[in-house]
């Protein structure tokens, strides 16, 4: 049975497609709309998700996983409803994502192994226009409709280990690969034209693959059992976009931004926490890649409150609240930095217990947030739910 | 594991969320990455075309459903249609004096009628008209039979007694007013019918003349129609009908190859084949290269759709003008080597061809007709050697009509173009 489960979760981690989580408008800027790979508890404490109480996989904190006694899979899934308004035009869009799945794995005497896949960027966007367009020659003019699309995003599998030095101090280091894959097509379809037969659409565009290296090391230091503060630190290296098949596009090369988090939680009271953390990040130098769109250099806070006593449903849980205020990475040439602004709150539910061991758990956070990116302002509802299962 | 089955239902709700998945879209047009730009291209002949032909002699009148009678319309044409009856009955069922079916084989035809039924809104007369039948008194070929020849097949060439389809003896005259109907009956008596059903002889059937000039009529049925006495019941009267195994119809003046033009139908049917042979680098002419810029590459990817371009004329003599909807079909010549035999590929314009309106060949005002041909320019600008380049303009079925299409040929002022509408686009990259 053990072993049943332990399969099942590796071949779920190499079939989940390399999908976002933030769906945004902003996906259409730079390399995309960024995600991090985080659980529902990392979200509804701020977001930035680091420095918190306790033993979980969360792939931007290596090193909180080195305290995990028993074996653990975590798989977390979201889904967002999206407002946005660009000029004078509305819209909503809906979508659910799988931002991140991981197991865990204590090994004896020596410290955690961990597998993760989790996703970075999301690619998937669609931008439309209508015009009427002059065909030169006769003088005579078509309506066209152009649309591209961009389907795809870009995900990270990582290999983990962590360890605990001492009463203290925990360290974790991951080398992931990056995976994944964006088809960029444009398409114009001619709404009116003259012509003897129907006028299939005019295509161009492609396909590439994502590959490339990265890693991270953190730490973390607890004060006893009222403090934890935690940093990592994790290098992007190099995005590699290849062409696939009769692809005309070429290769890039993108340099992805390194990434430093720091964050911590104390104990104001049993069983009340307070956590608070950061992220800074410099995209810079890939929106420098690209015409008409900047990269900025992205600092990001959250803090956010947990009480650990409350009894929901008649099982021990948890009560979180958070806010999370930060830049984004890309916005069109000439606009403002690009934020983003989140209130979240959520609940964790202790499911199943053997002693002091969580067997089983899950997590429900609820977000609302706002986005500005250049004309686009989006309003949105995110609901994000972790599942956690150990002991296989 | 009871503890986990409550996370089923919201597990179920996420993912039923995300089967309503949406992408997220924009309607800022500077977000599209690559401006194409779509152009119109008008190639003249002496870029993409060559090698005009005109074939005639496909098909035969006798392969039309309905036939023809003319005299003297519209600057002289003649036409006739001849028929052949089938056998007679040789028995029928009757009851005899007892009550009782028999077959009886000793049947004796009194007299007779045929029965000719017009289409009335082809036909061009309004008002009454006289007609008149024949009795053919020769062997002749429904399918090779002309104005001057009975038959004119490989190895046996017999032309009428007389030009027109012989000098046969005169059955019958009758006058159709198509105020009364549809259909004319040519009353015959026992010996008449007995010559025309006279299988010792040369059984030839018989021919139907329009006596009244400056008419053009269309034939849709023929039937002769016997008064049979039975030996069995002799009081009684029956009227058995033929079946009617040839008709066609033969006529005058034979339209010669046009020198310069493109036509296209007829019975039997004109066929016009004409080669593209279209550049994959433009370097002219001067109206393209202002739009596109020169030299630019016809890549078949670039090319949207593309419309060869026919001018219209008007079909002299006019007796040939088309009465109805022209529908003109576009096959690749396969073997080009064979022509005019060459076997022909598959319709670029489908089931029901370019329909073309009949007025469009009755005024001296050219009419633009566009066939799309997007798919085999694809092929010819493509890498590999097309399989062919030559295409036939014909009818959509051989034959359709008696009437014909004509367009402007090479070289005169209408002369044959290639309208190209092709998107000019950078290559989308992955930034």
């Amino acid at each position: 049975m053990r072993q049943r489960l332990l399969w099942t979760a590796l071949a779920t981690l190499t079939l989940l497609p390399a999908a976002a989580s933030a769906q945004s408008v902003s996906a259409a800027d730079g390399l995309g709309s960024p995600i991090e790979a985080l659980d529902a508890r990392a979200r509804a404490l701020g977001g930035v998700g680091i420095g918190l109480f306790g033993n979980r996989l969360v792939p931007t904190d290596p090193a909180a996983v080195a305290d995990l006694p028993i074996p653990a899979l975590t798989f977390s899934m979201h889904t967002s409803w999206v407002d946005v308004t660009e000029g004078t035009t509305d819209g909503s869009f809906t979508g659910t994502r799988f931002p991140m799945i991981g197991i865990a794995y204590p090994l004896p005497n020596l410290g955690v192994a961990s597998l993760s896949f989790g996703t970075n960027v999301d690619q998937e966007f669609s931008v439309s226009r209508t015009s009427d367009i002059d065909l030169g020659g006769s003088g005579s003019t078509a309506r066209v409709t152009d649309r591209f699309s961009s389907e795809g995003g870009l995900a990270t599998l990582r290999l983990g280990f962590a360890r605990r030095l001492g009463p203290s101090l925990a360290v974790g280091a991951t080398v992931g690969t990056y995976t994944g894959d964006v088809s960029r097509v444009f398409t114009r379809t001619f709404d009116s034209i003259q012509a003897d037969a129907p006028v299939p659409d005019f295509n161009v565009g492609g396909q590439w693959r994502y590959g490339g290296m990265s890693w991270s090391v953190g730490a973390a230091f607890d004060v006893g059992e009222v403090a934890r503060m935690s940093a990592s630190y994790s290098d992007g290296g190099t995005l590699d976009a290849k062409p696939t098949g009769d692809t005309d596009g070429g290769a890039e090369a993108f340099p992805m931004p390194s990434e430093l988090r720091v964050g911590g939680t104390a104990l104001l009271a049993p069983e009340l926490a307070l956590t608070a953390g950061l992220v800074r990040a410099d995209w810079s130098d890939t929106g420098a890649l690209y015409d008409g769109v900047d990269g900025f250099a992205t600092t990001t806070w959250g803090s956010g409150v947990e009480f650990t006593g409350a009894n929901i449903l008649g099982k021990p849980g948890a009560v979180r609240l958070g806010y999370r205020s930060g830049g984004l990475p890309f916005a069109p040439t000439g606009s403002d930095d690009p934020s983003e602004r989140i209130f979240s709150g959520g609940i964790g539910l202790d499911l199943l217990q053997n002693g002091d061991l969580v067997v089983a758990s899950s997590d429900f956070t609820l977000e609302r947030g706002s986005r500005t990116i250049g004309a686009v302002s989006e309003d949105f509802w995110r609901f994000v739910l972790t599942a956690r299962v150990s002991g296989f | 594991m009871k503890d986990l089955r409550w996370m089923i239902p919201t597990l179920v709700v996420m993912v039923a969320a995300g089967c309503g998945e949406q992408t997220p879209a924009s309607t800022d047009g500077d977000r599209l990455v690559i401006e194409p730009r779509t152009v119109e291209l008008v190639l003249p002949w002496s870029v993409f075309g060559g090698d005009v032909e005109v074939y005639g002699g496909f098909g035969s009148p006798d392969d039309l459903s309905r036939s023809v009678v003319a005299n003297d319309y519209e600057g002289g044409l003649e036409s006739r249609t001849i028929v052949e009856f089938g056998d007679y009955p040789s028995f029928v069922t009757v009851r005899d004096t007892a009550g009782v079916n028999v077959v009886d084989t000793l049947l004796t035809f009194t007299g007779g009628r045929v029965v000719v039924a017009f289409d009335t809104l082809s036909s061009t007369n309004e008002g009454p008209v006289d007609l008149s039948i024949h009795r053919i008194e020769e062997r002749w070929h429904s399918s090779t039979a002309s104005w001057e020849f009975a038959v004119d097949t490989i190895g046996d060439r017999q032309p009428w007694s007389a030009p027109g389809g012989g000098s046969g003896s005169l059955l019958a005259n009758a006058t159709w007013d198509p105020a009364a109907g549809d259909s004319i009956v040519f009353e015959l008596d026992s010996i008449q019918i007995a010559e025309i059903g006279d299988t010792t002889g040369l059984r030839t059937g018989v021919r139907i003349d329009l006596d009244s000039p400056g008419h053009r009529l269309e034939v849709r049925t023929t039937r002769i129609r016997l008064d049979t006495r039975p030996s069995v019941n002799p009081d009684s009267t029956f009227v058995l009908t033929t079946l009617v195994p040839k008709r066609t119809f033969i006529y005058q003046p034979q339209a010669p190859p046009p020198p310069d033009g493109i036509r296209v139908g007829g019975a039997p049917a004109w066929r016009t084949v004409l080669s593209f042979d279209i550049p994959k680098v433009l370097n002219g002419p001067t109206e393209v290269c202002d739009l596109v810029g020169c030299p630019f590459t016809l890549d078949p990817t670039r090319v949207n759709t593309a419309s060869l371009l026919l001018y219209t004329t008007r079909v002299d003599p006019p007796a040939f003008q088309p009465s109805d909807t022209v529908r003109m079909d576009v096959r690749p010549v396969l073997a080009p080597e064979r022509l005019p035999k060459s076997p022909l590929g598959g319709s670029f314009l489908g089931i029901l061809g370019r329909s073309v309106s009949p007025t469009a060949f009755s005024t001296d005002e050219s009419e633009e007709i566009g066939i799309p041909v997007t798919a085999f320019v694809r092929t010819l600008l493509g890498d590999a050697e097309p399989p062919t380049r030559p295409v036939a303009l014909l009818s959509i079925l051989e034959p359709l009509s008696i009437s014909y299409a004509t367009f402007a040929g090479p070289g005169s002022d209408n002369e044959p173009r290639l309208r190209l509408i092709v998107t000019v686009a950078d290559t989308v990259e992955v930034r």
